[in-house]
This record gives structure tokens, sequence and C-alpha cells, in this order.
């Protein structure tokens, strides 16, 4: 039978705890670094639009006002879903500057870009993930543009595309991804567990081998 | 006449009362009434008569240890410092349950381990019996639930809620394997996956089904360990380190859980949601070193009935053991737990009798889902900690 003094499972314990330790912060560590080397930072810029017939036009009919803001209302996914479309893409494309346009082919513009209609609103919020703030910013705007002029081709009948306010490199929002700090934290735990598992082997293998003996 | 009436008062007079002996009343009393506070005889008795009774318990045990324990002065300290933390975390989180687990823990030392799961057994089996009798006839009630939106029906059979009744079969086929530990035979087995399979089939609980099936194989490794058969041996020597390796799964698992993980997702979805309602947890409550109150909203008992009916979006629970008592009873406790449940497992692998090992296991498995594992009306384990396990006590088998 084999016995143990506190003495030595201290020690052991003491070894253990350190060697979990060291494996967390490697871990962490690692994770960490690959994350923040892997990191990159998108920029989202949104240009709002209002898409709306002229009321002043549409007195005489009864209900006229009503029925036709109810309409444009209704209509107000597909234009979402026109904003999105590639045609659109192409002719906002030909609207951006040159420096950003050498970056951004159209089928990079067009998977930028997402409109997003809102309930009971004549507004369309036309949103663009870039790289820079910059291309952001006038992806959005040229998309916002690019509707203005197609829409009535596309779509007859449509009302009247209103650009609002243009959005600024200081409007945009900004997202760097992978979070470095959680991928440390994960390999931190990883790391953790590894250091477990290899001090439980240990101990139990070099009891094992104590009691063969 | 009058003489043999003199002779047995003067006999009674005569009886020597042990430390071992009022351990016993206390633990056969306390268990009592923790069991009857998970049936439906609560409708009978108010909660707060029953939890006055355990006080009552819990004082007999605090006797034992101050009147007869004969604590030298390290253990008397040691004692204190538990007890005071016993006390702290029994305030923060307003939870009894680990405070009167505590106390017989602590009160159970050079006690016969083997006696109380005796005691266990046998007062378990009778309890169940009665109340699912008792629920049979009518006389309190067998809930029954349905499983959200599907035609699988869920009985109780008098206790508050399937799971807990499923758990008690699953800590009275431990205690059982405990009591018959290498001399468990293939009937046995046997008996363990009927029982898995009623509870699955009555009660839909399917985590304590498979804790009761993956029982088998790791009760035979153990009892093949015991015999010195040498891959057995070898594969049950790593039994000590499932405490710590599943508790640090479970909390880590939680902590990490995002449903855009697929992995993860899953596990949550085989889980009943456990990962999603652990995360959520962690997040509101947070880790401390000696706890915090959880509000929760759990589906057993009467009220849990109604609300399972009525506002089943307001359910929340934590569910695993581990992720639980580290946040209800915070930090210190936690690891203060895991150690002495590895304590447990370890020495039940260094006296090569693997049956607490085998024990710890399950329990351990069981405790990553479910959240018996500090309540005396389930699990009797942990007393092993300070309790003779492998020393026979001189008081004989009350078998």
């Amino acid at each position: 039978m084999k016995n143990y003094s506190a003495k030595e499972l201290i020690q052991m314990f003491w070894k253990s705890v350190i060697l979990i330790l060291v494996l967390a912060v490697l871990g962490g560590g690692a994770m960490g670094y690959r994350a923040k080397k892997q990191q990159h930072t998108t920029y989202s810029a949104s240009q709002e639009i209002v898409i709306s017939h002229n009321l002043n036009e549409n007195q005489s009919s009864d209900n006229g006002q009503d029925s036709i803001t109810n309409a444009d209302m209704n209509m107000m996914p597909t234009y979402a879903a026109i904003a999105e479309n590639e045609a659109i893409s192409e002719t906002a494309h030909k609207m951006l500057p040159k420096s950003i346009k050498k970056h951004y082919s159209v089928k990079n513009v067009n998977d930028s870009v997402k409109a997003v209609a809102h309930q009971q609103s004549l507004v369309l919020t036309i949103k663009a993930k870039a790289g820079s703030a910059k291309a952001a910013v006038e992806i959005a705007n040229a998309t916002a543009k690019a509707v203005k002029k197609d829409l009535p081709k596309l779509q007859p009948g449509a009302g009247t595309v209103t650009l609002l306010a243009k959005p600024t490199t200081k409007s945009t929002t900004s997202e760097t991804l992978p979070h470095a700090k959680k991928y440390a934290m994960v390999g931190a735990a990883m790391g953790g567990l590894i250091g477990i598992l290899i001090s439980f082997v240990v101990i139990t293998l070099k009891d094992l081998v104590k009691k063969r003996k | 006449m009058a003489n043999l009436v003199g002779k047995k008062f003067h006999e009674i007079g005569n009886w020597r009362i042990d430390g071992q002996i009022i351990y016993e009343i206390a633990f056969a009393f306390e268990f009592v009434v923790a069991f009857l506070i998970t049936s439906t005889y609560t409708d009978y008795f108010s909660n707060h008569l029953l939890h006055t009774l355990m006080f009552a318990g819990l004082a007999l045990v605090l006797l034992k240890i101050f009147l007869f324990d004969d604590l030298d002065l390290k253990w008397l300290a040691i004692d204190a410092i538990v007890l005071i933390l016993l006390l702290i975390t029994w305030r923060t989180s307003k939870e009894f349950s680990l405070f009167s687990m505590g106390i017989f823990v602590l009160g159970a030392r050079n006690v016969d381990f083997k006696r109380i799961i005796k005691i266990y057994f046998y007062v378990g089996m009778l309890l169940l019996a009665f109340v699912v009798i008792s629920a049979m006839g009518g006389l309190i009630r067998n809930l029954v639930y349905r499983r959200d939106m599907t035609n699988i029906v869920r009985q109780s059979f008098g206790i508050a809620y399937p799971t807990d009744f499923a758990a008690h079969v699953l800590y009275l086929i431990l205690a059982y394997a405990y009591l018959k530990f290498g001399k468990i035979k293939w009937y046995d087995y046997v008996v363990f996956l009927a029982a898995a399979g009623f509870l699955v089939k009555f009660s839909d609980a399917r985590l304590s089904a498979y804790a009761i099936i993956l029982a088998i194989p790791v009760l035979w490794i153990g009892q093949r360990a015991q015999k010195d058969h040498l891959l057995s041996r070898f594969i049950a020597s790593f039994y000590w380190a499932v405490p710590i390796v599943s508790a640090y799964l479970v909390i880590i698992a939680s902590y990490f859980f995002r449903p855009s993980n697929h992995f993860l997702n899953k596990i949550n979805n085989a889980s009943s949601g456990r990962l999603y309602l652990g995360h959520e947890a962690i997040s509101k409550y947070g880790f401390s070193m000696f706890g915090k109150q959880i509000v929760e909203h759990g589906w057993g008992g009467a009220n849990g009935l109604k609300m399972s009916q009525n506002a089943p979006a307001n359910y929340f629970f934590v569910d695993s053991s581990f992720l639980r008592m580290t946040i209800l009873y915070g930090i210190i406790m936690a690891i203060i737990i895991l150690l002495a449940m590895t304590k447990i497992s370890w020495e039940s692998f260094q006296k090569g009798s693997f049956a607490l090992a085998s024990i710890i296991v399950i329990v351990s498995v069981s405790a990553m889902v479910e959240q018996r594992l500090l309540d005396l009306a389930y699990d009797p384990f942990l007393i092993a900690l300070l309790a003779n396990v492998y020393t026979k006590h001189k008081a004989e088998d009350i078998s």
C-alpha cells in the first residue's frame, strides 16, 4: 500500500497548478495572437432614402392620399430587393470615385450592400460594409444614387426617390473580427483543460508505476 | 416479574450511546424529511414545518460533532472554519441544501459509512414505495407532465417532478451497487437496464436513464479493477479525474456557449437547452467568492406544473450541479466540493477498492446535467469524505 505524505501531495498539487496555469497562459496567448493576426476591421455606413409620391397631386380621389401612401409602403420590400440587385450595383459601381472603383468590383459592391425596409415607413436604409470608412460611405451613397436613377426604369410608376443626409466617415460604425480577447479566453480555457488532463494522467501513471514496483 | 422489569431498566440504563447511533438516527430522520420534501406530500405539510424539522436533524449531528468526536484543536479549528463558510454561503445563496449536506459530511467522522448507505438504501426503498403507492392510491397527487408540444406523457409517481423521481431511482441503484460491489452479477445489470427502460417509458427521464445505463460498464470495469484485471485497472485508475474534468467541461461549455457554434448548439439541444440556460445564468449572475442568490422558476411541484401550462417561457433553472454550486455558493465552496469528491475517489483508488471511485464517476456525470449532487434526499456519497469507509467499525452490521 502506497502512502503519500501531506508534503508529497502538496508538491504534486503545486506542480499541477503551475502546469495548468502555464498551459492556460500559453493557450490564451497563442489563440489571442492568432486572432490578432487575422483581425480585420469592417466599417458600415448607412444612407437613407425616401421613396414616395407627391401627396398634393393625389388629393382628388377618395382616400387618395391614404391609398397612395399605403401602396408605397407595400412596395418597400420590393424596393429593398431592387436596391440589393446587381443591376443597381452596376450603376452604383460606375458612380464610385476612381480610387474606390479600383479596389471594388461590381460583385464586391453587390456583396457589401444590404437594404432594409422599416415597418410603416417609406424610408429605406441602404447599408454598406467595406474595408475602409470612406469606401463604405461611397458605396452606400452611390447605391442610393443608382436607385434614384434606375428605379423609374425598373419599376415604372414608382415614387420619387429622395436621398436623405449623406453618410460621413465619422458616422460609420466599425467592427473588428475576430475578437482577440474572446479567442484568448477560449485558448486559456483549452490550455487549462489540457493541463488538467496531463496532470491527472501523469499523477495516475506515476502512482501505477510505483505500485508495480 | 418485578425483578425482570427492574433488570430491563437496568439494561436500558447501561446502553452505551455512541456517535454512530446518534449519527444514524439523525441521518435517517433527515433523509426521511428531505425525501418527503421532494414528494407531493408537501401538499399536506407546510414547507416551513419540514424545514424546521430538518434543523432538528442538524442539531443532533452538531451535538455528535462537539460531544462525541473528541476533536483535537486542529480539527476543531477546521470544523469551525467550514461551519462558518457553510453559514456564509447559506446566507448569500439563500439555499439550504449545502448547509445541511456540509454538516452531515463533517459529522460523519468515525461513522461506519457502509451502515449509512444501508440505512439510505433500505429507508429510501421504503419511502419510494410508500410515495408511489400513495400516489397510485390517490392519497397524494401524481403530477403528470407533457414534454413540450409532443404527446409524450411524463409521470412523477408522487414525486415533485419526473426527473426527480428518476434521480431517486438512480441514486438508490448506486447505493445498491455500492453495498453489493465486487459481487454485482449479470442479473443485477439486467435489473438496472429494466429500471432505465421504465424511467424512459413512464417518466421520459432520459438523462437519469442514460446515467443508469452508463453505470453498467463503469461498475463492471470497477469490479474487474478490484480483482486486478490489468486493463480494467488501468482504465479505472483514471476514475478519480472525472469530477474535476467534468465540472470544468460543463462550466467552460456554458461560459462560451453561442447559438452560432454548431457543436455547442448540438449539445445544447440534446440537453434540453441546458447550455443556453447555464450561459444566461453566468452572464446574469457571474462568479463570486461566496456565492449569490439565483431567482429560479422550475417545473417541479404544483406551482411548477401550473407554470408549465400557463407561462412556459418563464422557465429558468440552472440544472448542472457543478455550475449551480459555483454560482450559488461561490468559487471557494465549489473548489472545496470538487476536491472533496476527488479525495473520495482518489482514496478509493489508493485502497484498491474501486467501489466509491466508480460511483463518483456516475455521480459526477449526473451532476453535469442535474442538480442533485448536494441534496441529501438523493446523494449520500459525499458523506464518505470523513467517514470510516475502509476500516471496519466495531458495531455489527444492521443486516
